[in-house]
């Protein structure tokens, strides 16, 4: 399979037995070739000018055409000679000084060198990749803010986490990788089904995945009034006792009502099995006799598997809508398209007291609103609204600076830490966290800010 | 540079139960207290403490470390070191330096072993309080014609809550992530990059 990158196209075959962190020459074929180390000759004595005071840049410099630079492409020359080539038919190269050579030299190896890199995946790798090329998938959170997340959050192994993100599944790739495949995590989600797309470039083992689990955003209403009910076929009498089980046992029999749903469910499923079967069997009168016993067989094995994978979709969506029930969670992370208020709200009761929570919105007004909305609920504490600034440099011998271009922005967190939620006194309590909010300006003094 | 132990706390929070973090101090009360601490917080089987200058004598063992990170006064003297520690291929490696000439040496000594990815980056945390503004409209008097309202529209809740309750010309209320006026704008440059 061709891969095409960065303008370059070539066949992986070849990189399969290496090492990560090997690094390919691509062929004038298109395949990859593990690079001999070439040891750069530093001990030349460079012809270098001091400014470019007399340096006109006309376009015409460079004695070599593009028809020639493709005809030494097409012969197969490498393209450590090709730069050779260009600087030797620089007329300007030896006036430029060292640093403009260097610049030079730097600028022409990525145009001709192809040069490829192969390495093993890694939250870090992700989150940058994702953020040059991809931002819009990932809401345009900075892998810094990320990072953020994952510290504030105090993700880590054991522990029992909520995720909800919109970010293709990068969120939770990182939240796996810091949890090592130790403890849980439920994924919540809108729609139909999660994303997971970048959960799978990590390269996971597959028991990390044993204890992942999800569950539809459109459930949790239902969920947290006690009214939840897994999805239905038309016609189905065990719903309703569902509903009343659901109800009754929410609190003390999780363990008994768990039993109960799973033998509903058998002798549900067989009594349905029983049910399509009789319609297959009417169905076929109508179809060619030769094939009639073969398209039975095949029709009821498709109907057995698509009714057996149906109830094995809902007995691990019970299993899930209980894990969340048990509003024990060790913490909850949010990153996603979505107004964050709403989700915020109602996650959080799944969430135990004295825990972290973080959410992640690429605006920063949505979360103002978060706020004073959990600050009405109460049961939260440590309330925070930050946004990391970061910088890149360049830094080389006489020529540090900061770089010419930065990320405008990386998003904006708010995290906090749940408390046990006084329903009784919030009216009375919320006032005073209000009015402990104004900072009288008096206080504000200089030796304040370490803390 | 355990130093106050903070850092490590963190990280080994991040690689229990099954890692290791070895920390090297070359002051000998504070490596003591460290290992106090970690041992009142239930951790100190996941880390291990060794008293000695991580420039001169290294980190205490070797082709292991997933990664380093050093935060000492002359770090460009323990990227040798930092390199025998960190295991054959990928291990990655993190300076942290106020000052940007400290910055300069280790990046050089970077490059002379043979690191590669080297990246050098700053960032800063910057906290909003939540704060409801009230923003007086300005009177701009009347026209002199009578029957003439004022340009803007008075038409925001402007006497509720505890908040200019007799202004005249009335107030715009919203709400606002009002920066700190003082915020910590550097503590210190990150240099990372790989060994590979």
């Amino acid at each position: 399979r061709k891969i095409i990158f960065e303008k370059q196209w070539f066949y992986l075959d070849n990189a399969i037995g290496h090492t990560y962190g090997t690094t390919f020459e691509v062929t004038s074929g298109g395949n990859l070739q593990p690079k001999q180390e070439v040891e750069e000759s530093t001990t030349e004595t460079k012809e270098a000018g001091t400014d470019n005071r007399n340096i006109v840049d006309d376009g015409k410099s460079q004695k070599l055409t593009h028809d020639d630079i493709k005809a030494l492409k097409d012969k197969g020359i490498k393209g450590q000679e090709i730069v050779q080539q260009l600087i030797e038919n620089s007329t300007t190269f030896r006036d430029k000084t060292e640093f403009a050579q260097d610049k030079y030299i730097k600028k022409k190896k990525k145009k001709y060198e192809a040069v490829i890199t192969i390495v093993k995946p890694s939250t870090r790798i992700l989150s940058t990749m994702y953020y040059a090329r991809e931002p819009g998938k990932i809401n345009h959170l900075r892998y810094d803010t990320l990072a953020q997340m994952l510290t504030l959050g105090n993700i880590r192994a054991g522990n029992k986490m909520i995720v909800m993100e919109t970010c293709a599944g990068l969120v939770l790739g990182a939240v796996m990788e810091r949890m090592g495949g130790y403890g849980s995590i439920i994924q919540m989600y809108p729609g139909g089904g999660p994303v997971r797309a970048a959960t799978s470039c990590f390269g996971f083992p597959k028991p990390f995945f044993d204890n992942l689990h999800e569950f539809p955003l459109s459930k949790v209403d239902s969920l947290l009034s006690g009214t939840f009910s897994t999805e239905t076929l038309p016609s189905e009498p065990e719903d309703n006792v569902l509903v009343e089980e659901e109800s009754n046992g929410l609190t003390d029999e999780k363990q008994i009502l768990l039993q109960e749903t799973e033998e509903e469910s058998t002798t549900e499923t067989a009594m349905e099995i029983n049910q399509t079967e009789e319609q297959d069997t009417m169905d076929m009168n109508a179809e060619d006799v030769e094939f009639k016993e073969n398209k039975e067989k095949e029709n009821k094995d498709n109907v057995r598997e698509k009714q057996r994978k149906q109830w094995e979709r809902r007995k691990k969506l019970i299993e899930t809508a209980a894990l969340l029930t048990e509003k024990n969670a060790d913490g909850l992370i949010v990153a996603s398209k979505f107004h964050p208020t709403p989700l915020l709200l109602s996650l959080l009761e799944f969430v135990a007291p004295s825990r972290p929570f973080v959410v992640y919105c690429q605006y920063k007004e949505p979360l103002l609103e978060c706020y004073t909305k959990l600050r009405e609920r109460g049961g939260v504490i440590n309330l925070k609204l930050s946004e990391t600034w970061l910088r890149n440099y360049q830094v080389l011998p006489d020529r540090s600076h900061p770089k010419l271009t930065m990320s405008g922005g990386g998003g904006y967190l708010l995290s906090g830490i749940t408390v046990v939620l006084d329903k009784g006194k919030s009216d009375s309590s919320h006032l005073e966290a209000l009015k402990m909010e104004e900072p009288s300006s008096k206080r504000c003094k200089v030796q304040d800010l370490h803390c | 540079g355990t130093g106050s132990g903070s850092l490590s706390h963190a990280l080994i929070r991040t690689v229990a139960p099954t890692g290791h973090l070895y920390t090297v101090e070359f002051h000998q009360q504070r490596a003591e207290k460290a290992r106090e601490e970690f041992r009142e917080h239930g951790v100190e089987h996941l880390v291990t403490v060794t008293n000695q200058d991580v420039c001169k004598n290294g980190f205490g063992v070797s082709n292991i470390a997933d990664a380093v990170f050093l935060d000492i006064p002359s770090p460009w003297e323990a990227i040798g070191h930092a390199k025998s520690a960190l295991k054959a291929e990928g291990g990655r490696i993190c300076s942290f330096s106020p000052c940007i000439e400290q910055v300069q040496r280790t990046c050089l000594a970077m490059e002379e072993y043979g690191f590669t990815e080297i990246n050098t980056l700053e960032i800063l945390l910057r906290v909003y309080n939540v704060r409801t503004v009230s923003l007086q409209i300005p009177d701009l008097g009347k026209a002199a014609e009578d029957n003439s309202s004022t340009g803007f529209d008075s038409s925001n809740p402007s006497n509720q809550g505890s908040l200019c309750t007799n202004l005249q010309q009335g107030t715009v209320q919203f709400k606002s992530g009002v920066p700190l006026r003082e915020m910590v704008g550097h503590t210190g440059y990150l240099t990372f990059a790989t060994k590979s």
